[in-house]
């Protein structure tokens, strides 16, 4: 495409990372600021509006902005999530026009011929801004027939040349013009050289020359200005100007990991569904071996002839392709499928996907219990239950700090990297087991303490006798008390100290109970079972 | 054939009764007695008989290619002919509402095997590093959740435990058989509750299991309360044993270590047994006790007490 047939528009977006705060942390109402050390200070690198109005701008010291204004939310200045979020606002814009692409502080747009399916170009830019400032951005945008040219005038552009977030759709956004080539020149001369995206140190130099605006230097002899201040500054300039062509690289959206079958007729018989299954994830293990990646969760789905839609996710424990792995997994889900008067279609979609390497199967495989051939035979039995038994069925125990018997252990799903390495979560826990008598722990934990009747024979005693399923359990030896207060900072209210006992009946079954509350100052004290020592 | 008619002698010799009655521990004693010392329970040529059926029994069921974990303590290690055999299934039952005993016995069973493979398989065999999948009851019933300090307490490291949570003791049955031929699994435990099915059912799941646990090379016990023994590997009842203390409430002591008695109903290639064992976590090896209190001066596996 030639540079004449352009038409670009360049949304800037000011308070870009603020309004990520603001959704990831929730809305304070206290101005945001993005800081960054330079040097050992931490300097202002961006804010939001609030912050604007505070007087506090980029490039001021975070001391200083304290200064002006002492109740201040501060985050760390973050490029790659700036980029990942230009990247989404990018494909967003797509709606717009196909031809879209993160820059440095906003998104660039070409537009030409698209308008007119929005109404013109006013409209489109005024409904893409007010659809913007609707989900909480504010956006500058400014058009000209170059990049170079909408990227000055949208951050640099006064009044009528850039147009503002409006709250409302209109079609004449507040008389803002678009800049057409011949004017390029008249509406380019005002704007400081910065607008030039010129490196800081070159602008600053030809500021001290006395050439402030690029209406300055669009005249001047262009040999001496490319010796004294670099080409740079000229093919920045010719690309504003539209001498010399720029163009940014369209991104392309991600190919959805997506595959469907629709019947002619629909299909019942249970051996036709099987054979769908088959085929979908035949399909799917296709697609994912063609683009390198590999999926944690598939989600199989399938429509009913009376528009009922249904859909079931398998699980793998490792990010996996394997056509014969998912083959197993899929056969489970055949018998869930409920055909009843037929199906219309059914489609598979591969989530969660992260690149995989396709070398690892062509090394030599080593014996033993860490090669990769045990790894995979145990991760392929993690996913067979899971597939079996459902998502969270297989779990591992870890440990937690705290005192709490009830939340000093979690239970947690075993992620890809439980079959490389299994180290120790627990290596702290039984050297210190190991090194000192601890107190008493049991090997089973209830759910949910049960309460007990009780008999004791004075109120901080050792029960002598409890009954727990109608069973009287009559104590002959007790050890205890341990007591364990409840963690102040952050228990509900109400809650009451507990002493914990462990207690051998006449049978000589060990129990872990507790009595909730203490007697010396009142409270109605209460014994719960908690757990069963060995 | 010859199996049938091992069978039958052992049943004529061994009045299969219940654990308090005291005629069948006088015949345990006078059986033991007759083993070690040579004595005159049979007649010299029933002997001879008895001892080549057992040499085609064993042929015949290929015990001799058993891979055994000596438990340390001869009594019962003679029962059961050398140690609890590898790679089979056996059965732990005992009391489902004091569960802990059961539990506790499983997992010191469990820290001697991972010992006891980390020490013997220094060529880097499977299950030097293996993982424990722990099929337990439901985490909302009355037997809790396995909880992973008390476990480490007594000896075995929880990161080695793969829990799967299945709150139907049938599910955990059916998936049973795919868990034990995965391989390079260090154990498998299976609690099946209360479980109520008929003798046959629980002679064919011993069988299937049976097999698979070969086909995996993995050893495989079952939790629960008592069914029929037939089928498995080696079949044990464990209850908690008495202790008798005065209630000692101002004072927080450790508790003394771990005692079971332990009646080993059935072990195949061995015979019937009872004794009372106490656990230590710090050096995972089982002691004979004659009594439930602590005895500071009780050295290690040379104590063994017939009840």
């Amino acid at each position: 495409m030639s540079a004449a047939g352009r038409h670009i528009v360049y949304i800037q977006f000011p308070y870009l990372a603020a309004a990520r705060v603001r959704r990831r942390d929730g809305d304070s109402g206290q101005p945001v600021l993005i800081t960054r050390q330079v040097g050992g200070v931490d300097m202002v690198v961006a804010g939001c509006a609030r912050a604007a109005a505070f007087g506090l701008a980029a490039g001021m010291r975070l001391a200083d902005a304290r200064a002006l204004c002492p109740r201040l939310v501060t985050d760390d200045f973050d490029a790659a999530s700036d980029h990942a979020d230009l990247w989404r606002l990018a494909l967003w814009a797509r709606r717009y026009s196909p031809l879209t692409a993160p820059g440095d502080t906003g998104i660039w747009l070409d537009i030409a011929g698209a308008e007119h399916l929005f109404g013109g170009t006013r409209a489109l830019v005024a409904d893409c801004l007010c659809r913007l400032y609707r989900s909480g951005l504010r956006a500058v945008a400014a058009t000209a027939p170059t990049c170079g040219a909408a990227w000055a005038l949208a951050h640099y552009g006064t009044g009528s040349q850039r147009f503002m977030t409006a709250p409302k759709s209109s079609g004449d956004s507040a008389g803002a013009c678009v800049v057409r080539r011949a004017h390029l020149r008249q509406h380019l001369a005002p704007l400081p050289l910065m607008a030039l995206r010129l490196a800081p140190g070159v602008a600053a130099k030809m500021h001290d020359t006395g050439l402030r605006a690029i209406g300055d230097i669009i005249g001047l002899p262009r040999a001496p200005l490319a010796a004294r201040f670099g080409t740079d500054l000229l093919t920045r300039l010719d690309q504003a100007l539209g001498d010399c062509d720029e163009s940014f690289s369209p991104i392309s959206p991600p190919t959805p990991l997506y595959v469907r079958r629709q019947f002619v007729e629909p299909i019942a018989a249970p051996e036709d569904v099987r054979r769908m299954v088959h085929i979908l994830t035949d399909d799917i293990a296709a697609l994912l071996q063609q683009a390198g990646l590999a999926a944690r969760r598939i989600r199989l789905g399938w429509q009913l002839v009376d528009g009922l839609v249904f859909a079931k996710d398998v699980h793998l424990s490792r990010p996996g392709r394997d056509r014969a792995l998912l083959h197993r997994l899929m056969a489970g889900l055949v018998t869930v499928i409920k055909p009843e008067f037929g199906i219309e279609c059914g489609w598979m979609e591969a989530l969660e996907c992260s690149p995989l390497a396709p070398l690892d199967d062509d090394l030599p495989v080593l014996d033993g219990p860490n090669s990769k051939a045990a790894c995979d035979a145990y991760a392929g039995l993690v996913d067979r239950l899971v597939a079996r038994l459902g998502y969270g069925a297989v779990v591992q125990l870890a440990p937690r700090e705290s005192w709490q018997p009830e939340t000093a252990q979690s239970c947690v799903l075993p992620g890809p990297a439980h079959y490389e390495n299994r180290s120790s979560d627990w290596s702290g826990w039984l050297a210190a087991t190991a090194s000192r008598p601890a107190a008493p722990r049991p090997i089973r934990l209830l759910a949910y303490p049960q309460q007990i009747e009780v008999t004791a024979l004075l109120p901080d005693h050792p029960p002598a006798r409890f009954v727990w399923y109608r069973k009287q359990h009559k104590i002959l030896y007790a050890t205890g008390p341990e007591r364990i207060a409840p963690a102040w900072w952050q228990a509900p209210p109400g809650s009451l100290t507990r002493d914990y006992f462990c207690l051998y009946d006449q049978e000589g079954a060990g129990f872990w109970v507790y009595r909730e509350g203490l007697p010396e100052r009142d409270e109605m004290p209460r014994w719960y079972l908690h757990g069963f020592l060995a | 054939m010859a199996a049938n008619c091992v069978v039958t002698i052992q049943d004529q010799n061994w009045p299969d009764k219940n654990w308090q009655d005291d005629a069948w521990k006088a015949a345990a004693e006078k059986r033991v007695a007759g083993q070690c010392v040579g004595g005159n329970s049979l007649t010299g040529g029933k002997r001879l008989a008895v001892a080549q059926m057992r040499r085609q029994l064993a042929q015949l069921d290929r015990l001799h290619h058993r891979v055994r974990m000596p438990f340390g303590i001869d009594s019962l290690d003679q029962a059961l002919a050398g140690g609890l055999a590898l790679g089979r299934v056996h059965l732990l039952t005992g009391n489902m509402l004091c569960h802990g005993a059961v539990s506790g016995f499983a997992i010191a069973v469990l820290a001697m095997l991972l010992r006891h493979m980390s020490l013997s398989c220094a060529g880097g065999r499977a299950g030097q590093d293996g993982v424990v999948v722990w099929c337990p009851a439901s985490r909302q019933g009355a037997t809790g959740m396995l909880y992973g300090h008390g476990l480490a307490a007594a000896g075995l490291d929880p990161s080695r435990l793969l829990i799967v949570d299945a709150p139907a003791p049938a599910h955990r049955l059916a998936a049973l058989d795919d868990i034990l031929r995965t391989g390079n699994l260090a154990a498998v435990v299976v609690e099946y509750d209360g479980l109520q099915k008929s003798a046959d059912y629980w002679m064919r799941l011993a069988r299937r299991a049976q097999l698979a646990a070969e086909a995996g090379n993995v050893t495989a016990l079952l939790l629960g309360a008592p069914i029929p023994t037939a089928g498995f590997e080696s079949a044990w009842h464990i209850r908690p044993a008495p202790k008798h203390k005065k209630p000692d409430h101002k004072m927080l002591q450790q508790t003394d270590c771990a005692v079971w008695d332990v009646r080993l109903e059935r072990a195949r290639g061995g015979r019937p047994h009872a004794c009372r064992l106490g656990w230590h976590p710090q050096d995972k090896l089982f002691v004979a006790r004659p009594d439930g209190v602590r005895q500071p001066g009780a050295s290690a596996g040379r104590l063994a007490v017939l009840l």
